[in-house]
């Protein structure tokens, strides 16, 4: 399974690309809108896109707009990943085409219940 | 596998918080930078989006790595930002004032973080009034005017914070092609060693590869120092912030603009430039700015504009610092040096005034009426000429009286003591 993490700050890609990793993801990081876009328009197999609020260039509001907008075929579940202070985004962003959120800091657990939530499967490594 | 088994591994935790180190500390830069430019335009929303997304994204990943002061600091910063952000709160000097303590406050938790691999207990009712500043801020409330001792100490903040190598100053960016470069110049070392290798020994091959073996090693040297060049904008970055305290300090106005910024120095020049330029900023907004009422009076704008500029020049790099002040007095000059014995005053009837500026530079030389909390008295215009001489550069002043000073120096390229390689190279590096 292949999930595309979309957030400016390295910092968040590595650990929660570290999370997705331990259960089994394969991932592809993105450090704003417009890049996670390019990359979802050359590669139909992502499952699930992780999205961060507030980045530069294109923020994930935009973004997901734009996924739902431009590649209505893909099957794509896409998860805000979210602090509180983007929160009041974030009902606009789930009527615009988002499935799910996640709030920072987040434990493995809350990821992994969320990712049942979308009924995505959670493949164990090894 | 459980909850708890992502990242309890000892060296992941490391490499996180040390990407978190560099990537707030440049998130800090940033938000510095932006606090500079705000203070022209009052209500600029792509600088105060820049800003709140630096302390956010400090905020979003600290989560993971538990440092609750941090955590705390961004969290009310944030707060504060967003009200700036949604227009319910306008930006005056003040708050500009708040933010800059906040980044100093963070800056001072990174290091610490840094340094001992924890935040430290020491400051932490500090932080606790901080926080109550910009949470009362943030809800419309007035703040007590910042007193000069914050001021003062947040001068000494970015000056120490400078001698300190900090993860992220011990870093440099590379480009690709550079990278590529001195990968095929290793490549071709290891073709030469293998040819060597297999080939018979006799003088002549000898000579051969020493031939060949002298040229990739000049060519190795060369993509190196290329590797190392630093453009000058990085460090007239940090100028705005001190120009800023400083002027507030001395009760002045201040702006402060940049040209060349893109011009390239070798990356430990540009850190030895870094001492002699703030010693030249801090004494041209301390000697040569007037105050604001006395520049009304004379008709200059309020604001002193102080100019930082660097260009080439007969293969080396000229830094400048001008300011529009009131120049150096020269009759004063002459006095202070007659009344110290550097000159007779024969010798200051008929001295041209070139030559009684260099006066300037003799150790513990100074016509300030007054010792100053910035530029104090003594250490002066002699250890700006001392460094920059022992990088191999010069110091040139000049100034007229009434229109401004200029602070002039040349230091070299590079570092490199038999630069043999091709000019063409450099220039276009720079260029």
């Amino acid at each position: 399974m292949k999930a595309l993490i979309v957030d400016d700050s390295c910092v968040l890609r590595m650990h929660l690309g570290r999370m997705m990793q331990a259960m089994g993801w394969q991932i592809v990081e993105a450090e704003n809108g417009k890049r996670a876009l390019e990359a979802l328009r050359i590669d139909s197999e992502f499952a699930l896109a992780l999205v961060d609020v507030n980045m530069p260039e294109m923020d994930g509001i935009e973004c997901v707009r734009r996924i739902r907008l431009e590649l209505p075929a893909h099957k794509l579940k896409v998860m805000m990943v979210t602090t509180e202070a983007d929160f009041p985004l974030i009902e606009g962003v789930l009527a615009d085409g988002a499935d799910e959120f996640l709030m920072k800091p987040f434990t493995l657990e809350n990821l992994r219940a969320k990712l049942q939530l979308l009924s995505l499967p959670i493949p164990s490594r090894g | 596998m459980d909850g708890g088994g992502v990242c309890t591994d000892r060296e992941e935790v490391d490499d996180l918080t040390n990407e978190f180190l560099i990537e707030s500390g440049e998130g800090l830069d940033c938000m510095e930078r932006c606090l500079g430019d705000l203070q022209g335009a009052a209500n600029n929303t792509a600088c105060i989006a820049e800003i709140f997304r630096a302390v956010h994204t400090i905020k979003g990943s600290v989560g993971f790595l538990g440092f609750s002061r941090i955590e705390q600091l961004a969290h009310a910063g944030e707060a504060l930002l967003a009200e700036l952000r949604d227009d319910t709160l306008m930006v005056d000097e003040q708050l500009v004032d708040l933010l800059m303590q906040l980044t100093d406050r963070l800056r001072g938790v990174l290091l610490l973080i840094e340094e001992r691999g924890h935040e430290g207990r020491r400051d932490v009712d500090d932080d606790a009034s901080l926080i109550e500043t910009l949470n009362r801020v943030a809800a419309g409330g007035r703040m007590e005017s910042p007193s000069t001792d914050t001021v003062s100490g947040a001068c000494e903040t970015i000056l120490d914070g400078d001698k300190t190598g900090s993860a992220v100053e011990s870093t440099v960016r590379v480009d690709v092609v550079t990278l590529n470069r001195l990968m095929d110049l290793v490549d071709e070392l290891a073709q030469t060693r293998m040819q060597f290798l297999q080939s018979e020994i006799c003088p002549e091959t000898f000579a051969l590869f020493g031939q060949r073996l002298d040229c990739i090693a000049a060519n190795l040297r060369e993509s190196v120092m290329h590797a190392r060049m630093q453009p000058v904008g990085h460090l007239f970055q940090r100028f705005p912030r001190l120009a800023r305290d400083v002027a507030v300090t001395c009760g002045k106005r201040v702006r402060l603009e940049f040209s060349g910024g893109e011009t390239e120095l070798d990356k430990s020049l540009l850190e030895s430039l870094k001492d002699p330029l703030a010693h030249a900023v801090r004494n041209a907004i301390d000697h040569g700015i007037e105050s604001p009422q006395i520049r009304f009076s004379t008709g200059k704008l309020l604001a002193g504009r102080i100019e930082l500029r660097a260009f080439h020049d007969g293969g080396q790099i000229v830094v400048e610092v001008k300011d529009d002040g009131a120049g150096i007095d020269c009759e004063k000059v002459k006095r202070c040096a007659v009344e110290r014995g550097l000159i007779t005053a024969d010798r200051a009837q008929t001295i041209r005034d070139a030559e009684l500026l260099e006066l300037l530079f003799e150790p513990g030389f100074s016509t300030s009426d007054e010792v100053t909390m910035i530029s104090g008295r003594g250490v002066g215009m002699d250890v700006v000429r001392t460094n920059v001489e022992r990088m191999g550069g010069s110091v040139e002043l000049h100034s007229v009286l009434g229109e401004g000073t200029t602070v002039r120096m040349r230091v070299p390229l590079t570092l490199a003591i038999d630069v043999r390689c091709n000019a063409g190279v450099w220039c276009g590096v720079a260029a």
